[in-house]
């Protein structure tokens, strides 16, 4: 059975997803809720709200984030989501990784698509 | 709680999310069920709209795509296992043989209960084992002269038949449960493996 273009971005989305959601903690903690909608608003990134909670609960058990709870003025408790440093250091290593392959694969298209 | 948790809509959606997450360890399977009734709890206003609520649950995600990404394995659909399983364990074709591997596909298949399971590996040599009992009981009853001359004579077969009238009739009604009770078996699970299959397959 041939793979569909469709089934490879998603593969990669799959791939990706954990570092990008890594990296939008490296400047500040953010709460649950806000780190889905944020990624549901970029285009392409995100097609289920919902699966994004096993990813951070995932995060969570590997080491790479931790969480507080915080008071909120608009309602109940939230759960903010913090990187570790083995997070950062995921994070580093999969950046170093993800350079060189966009590079090869964008090299690669060009001369194929010109 | 805010209102949006008492939204019929959301209830069944999180029963649903519930089923999904089933093979999940339970305190996975809560803490889970939490996020996403926190995260609608967010999203959906105190006088959230049917749309609204609608939205917000299509913009997760069906209940099984969220269960998948907590790991729960896609269950298969129904196949060659099945239905060669059911057949072979119904029919008990080739004799024994059929009872064996029959039993084996439908052990192995990821579709049915334990207790399903076992209904369809015994239920063939069962009802086979109470339609002999029921021949050897009528040669065993039957006109002298068929103990002579062997159960399969003309004889005996006469004599099966001309038992008192009311009697035959009860025995051919049980003859023909017991050797339909293997089928009726094999249609029961066919359709239970349909619905395990689809259940999963569908939101």
């Amino acid at each position: 059975m041939v793979a569909t273009t469709s089934d490879v971005v998603s593969q990669l989305r799959r791939g990706a997803l954990e570092f990008c959601v890594l990296a939008m903690l490296v400047p500040e903690e953010r709460y649950a809720f806000d780190i889905v909608r944020s990624l549901g608003e970029i285009d392409g990134m995100v097609t289920a709200e919902g699966t994004l909670y096993p990813l951070l609960s995932r995060l969570k058990k590997d080491g790479r984030v931790t969480t507080t709870w915080r008071d909120s003025d608009s309602g109940p408790p939230r759960k903010y989501y913090a990187i570790t440093p083995a997070g950062r250091q995921a994070l580093a290593e999969f950046a170093a990784e993800w350079h060189r392959f966009r590079d090869a694969v964008e090299s690669l298209l060009a001369k194929g698509t010109t | 709680m805010t209102v949006a948790t008492r939204n019929p809509l959301v209830e069944d959606y999180l029963r649903a999310l519930q089923r999904a997450t089933q093979p999940l360890p339970r305190h996975e399977r809560n803490e889970l069920v939490e996020q996403i009734r926190a995260h609608l709890d967010e999203a959906l206003p105190p006088n959230a709209s049917e749309t609204d609520v609608r939205n917000a649950l299509d913009a997760l995600g069906t209940p099984t795509e969220v269960a998948r990404s907590a790991g729960v394995p896609a269950t298969p659909r129904r196949g060659a296992r099945e239905v060669i399983g059911l057949l072979l364990a119904a029919t008990g074709f080739p004799p024994f043989l059929g009872w064996i591997v029959g039993g084996v596909l439908i052990a192995t298949s990821p579709l049915w209960s334990a207790r399903q399971k076992l209904l369809g590996m015994f239920v063939g040599p069962v009802a086979w084992a109470g339609i002999v009992t029921l021949g050897v009981v009528h040669s065993t009853s039957a006109d002298p002269s068929c103990h002579r001359t062997g159960a399969n004579s003309a004889a005996c077969h006469t004599a099966l038949l001309s038992t008192s009238g009311g009697a035959a009739w009860l025995s051919i009604t049980i003859f023909v449960v017991l050797f339909a009770i293997p089928f009726v078996t094999a249609a029961y699970l066919w359709r239970a493996a349909g619905r395990r299959a689809g259940v999963n397959a569908l939101a």
